[in-house]
């Protein structure tokens, strides 16, 4: 068991973790600022995976990277102003049933629209195919797709930490009632903030598509991963949905070396170990779930 | 009392009876003559094979209509009824029991999956219906899990290892890394992979199971390039193998290794694209080989679905047209539409205008149709002469060199339903 062998794992690990993080980001921005299990998380990363693949073949990459996540997070406005800002205060149960239903209802009409084959979505030409690291060839495409979730995940947390809306979101994810008490517009917060976890999970399927190939049950494959995820890493917790993700997606990765049978179970076998070792998740806090 | 019921009445009850009988009779057996004879097709339109099932259909439905040109079969019309199988056999066999118990429907075709394929025939020898698999290719169909009331239309894995395995031997190497879609028809490559490689004295130097519906291979592909084999041969099917060659042509994996398909499947070439195209591939039909009755084909094809989502017909549209066609000759030849009929109908039938090189015969003992597999080689870019033309046509196996025989496949079948 040589480093050679296991470096290019460690690498697809990353690059698999970056992604989880991402989408993991935005579904514990919504579970700490709403408490709200968003079921329909995976149905909005399909929904990125299914735009992008349309939108690349008319205008290309970059601006179908720019419109879909865009798209995504005001098909996110507008659930949470439609549907989901109904079931606040409620049982936490109306939550889960309500976006589980919404990520049915989406995976049918992704069949509707685009059909019940799957499709393969081509990596932009300027990075597609292998690159020659010198001590072997690695994918292109997933060497740019690490540095652009890198970026992504920056922009979040730059948005969270240096900017004063930001602050409000971060104090919301932990303690949401104790946001109202201090003057904050909360249902404005609630609104916004699930179009900005929605545009995380787009923005995600847009970069994971040529990858991972689309097809109409690719929400529901990233929506557990990215709970388990978010339960481990401590809900609401920024670094944490980040550092869950890298040590899911390497874990993940390293486990197809030796047992590729048992890769898909990792995630859970890392949240039952980390769980018992500290019950709220990594870097998790007492939130508002807890009552 | 008497006054009511006297002659003239009576006479007027039984004659209008008898009229009413007369007119049923004559409207019934004129309905049962043209009662369309139905045929279920229990093929994928959602799932991993998808675009298969629609690829197969289209076959279908060009056999069923040159019959029905022809006035039907046995003067009945010819009528598809379809369902999903969604590629899940738990799915399609309830599908089956639904059209057999409900519809009344005793003839049955597709299936696509191998593991649809063995749990359909299961139930469709328990009821006594006929059921045809057009594009399985699992050996166990016609082997472990082979039935009286199943036959398989396409080579199997045995033959299409038999017929490729020494060329890939003596043109690319004796190491070889499988890598195995995680089922039953996966297993069935690897399993003749094997036994090939040992006849012919080559050496496996690993292997790797791919689960179904497996997004990303990065970490198979890693693991088989450190093993350094000459050919990476590889039995994974369906939009799964359209990722594959996507992510080989990503991690340059065709660079250190040849690619070796052991059966090739068209729909996949096509979803991936001519720059995924690599290797030397086993492939059970091609649009181009020189067989007799094949172009008359392609253009029979071209002329019926402008429109379709592939512009040739592939291995599983001929399966599908050679298999409604050849059951409908058999219900023709039996002269009945009694399975058991069919069944001795079909069992040593030769076809010789099989669409291939070599006729196809339908084996009596293990209800294989026994026909030519073919060896292909990827095509450049650069070399094809049209958006269609992805190999080129090395070579074939016959059916008769290349088929199992009774001692490497003891099968017995049960006994004929009804009997």
């Amino acid at each position: 068991m040589n480093i050679g062998l296991v470096l290019p794992f460690l690498m697809n690990g990353v690059v698999l973790g970056l992604i989880f993080a991402v989408v993991a980001l935005g579904f514990t921005l919504i579970l700490g600022v709403m408490q709200v299990i968003n079921f329909a998380h995976g149905a909005l990363f399909a929904f990125g995976c299914y735009f992008a693949f349309t939108l690349q073949r008319i205008v290309g990459f970059w601006i179908a990277l720019l419109i879909a996540p865009i798209i995504v997070g005001v098909i996110g406005l507008l659930l949470e102003r439609l549907a989901i800002r109904r079931i606040y205060g409620g049982n936490p149960l109306f939550g889960l049933l309500l976006t589980f239903g919404i990520a049915m209802a989406s995976e049918e009409l992704i069949r509707m629209i685009w059909g019940k084959p799957g499709h393969s979505v081509p990596a932009p030409h300027f990075v597609a195919g292998p690159i020659n690291l010198g001590f072997m060839y690695y994918s292109k495409y997933r060497l740019f797709l690490a540095g652009l979730s890198v970026v992504i995940i920056l922009i979040v947390w730059l948005f969270l930490e240096k900017t004063p809306y930001g602050g409000v979101i971060k104090a919301g994810a932990v303690d949401s009632e104790m946001v109202t008490a201090l003057g904050k517009n909360l249902p404005r917060l609630r609104t916004f903030v699930f179009g900005v976890g929605a545009a995380l999970a787009g923005i995600a399927g847009v970069v994971a598509a040529p990858i991972w190939s689309v097809r109409p049950t690719v929400g529901t494959a990233i929506l557990m991963p990215a709970f388990v995820i978010v339960v481990l890493g401590g809900i609401g917790s920024f670094w944490g949905s980040v550092i869950g993700g890298l040590l899911v997606g390497i874990s993940t990765s390293i486990m197809v070396l030796f047992f590729p049978r048992a890769s898909d179970i990792v995630p859970y076998m890392l949240m039952a170990v980390i769980l018992i070792w500290r019950p709220r998740g990594l870097l998790g806090e007492k939130s508002i779930l807890e009552e | 009392m008497g006054k009511v019921f006297n002659k003239k009445f009576l006479r007027l009850t039984v004659g209008v009876i008898s009229l009413s009988l007369l007119l049923s009779g004559i409207l019934l057996t004129g309905a049962l003559a043209q009662e369309p004879l139905r045929i279920g097709i229990i093929s994928p339109a959602s799932g991993n094979y998808a675009d298969h099932g629609l690829m197969e259909r289209l076959g279908m439905i060009m056999a069923a209509d040159e019959f029905n040109a022809k006035g039907g079969v046995l003067g009945r019309k010819v009528k598809l009824v379809v369902e999903d199988s969604e590629t899940d056999p738990s799915v399609a066999s309830r599908k089956l029991r639904r059209l057999v118990e409900v519809e009344k429907i005793k003839f049955f075709l597709g299936g696509v999956s191998s593991s649809v394929a063995v749990a359909v025939g299961e139930v469709a020898q328990r009821y006594g219906v006929l059921f045809f698999a057009t594009n399985q290719n699992s050996d166990t169909i016609t082997g472990k899990y082979a039935h009286r009331c199943v036959f398989r239309v396409p080579p199997n894995m045995a033959m299409g290892l038999r017929a490729a395995g020494p060329y890939i031997i003596e043109n690319v190497g004796k190491r070889w890394y499988f890598m195995t879609h995680d089922y039953e028809w996966g297993w069935s490559g690897t399993r003749w992979g094997r036994v090939v490689l040992k006849e012919q004295g080559g050496v496996e130097v690993g292997e790797s199971l791919v689960p179904l519906g497996t997004r990303d291979f990065s970490s198979f592909l890693l693991k088989a390039r450190a093993a350094k084999p000459d050919a990476l041969v590889i039995t994974v099917g369906g939009i799964d193998r359209a990722s594959l060659m996507e992510q080989i042509y990503e991690f340059g994996i065709y660079r250190d290794m040849t690619i070796v398909h052991t059966l090739y499947d068209y729909e996949d070439i096509w979803a991936a694209g001519p720059e995924k195209n690599f290797g030397v591939h086993g492939i059970e039909w091609y649009h181009g080989i020189d067989a007799p009755g094949v172009k008359e084909f392609v253009e029979r094809y071209k002329k019926r679905w402008p429109a379709a989502l592939i512009p040739v017909p592939t291995q599983d549209t001929v399966n599908g047209y050679i298999g409604v066609r050849e059951l409908l000759r058999a219900m023709e030849r039996a002269g009945a539409t009694k399975v058991a009929s069919v069944i001795k109908a079909l069992e040593g039938h030769t076809v010789y205008d099989s669409l291939r090189n070599g006729p196809t015969y339908i084996r009596e003992w293990d209800h294989q149709f026994v026909c030519s597999f073919y060896i292909v080689r990827s095509k450049k870019p650069e070399e094809m002469r049209d958006r269609a033309d992805f190999c080129e046509v090395i070579g074939y196996g016959l059916g008769k060199n290349i088929a199992r025989t009774r001692e490497e496949n003891p099968v017995k079948l049960e006994p004929y339903p009804g009997e």
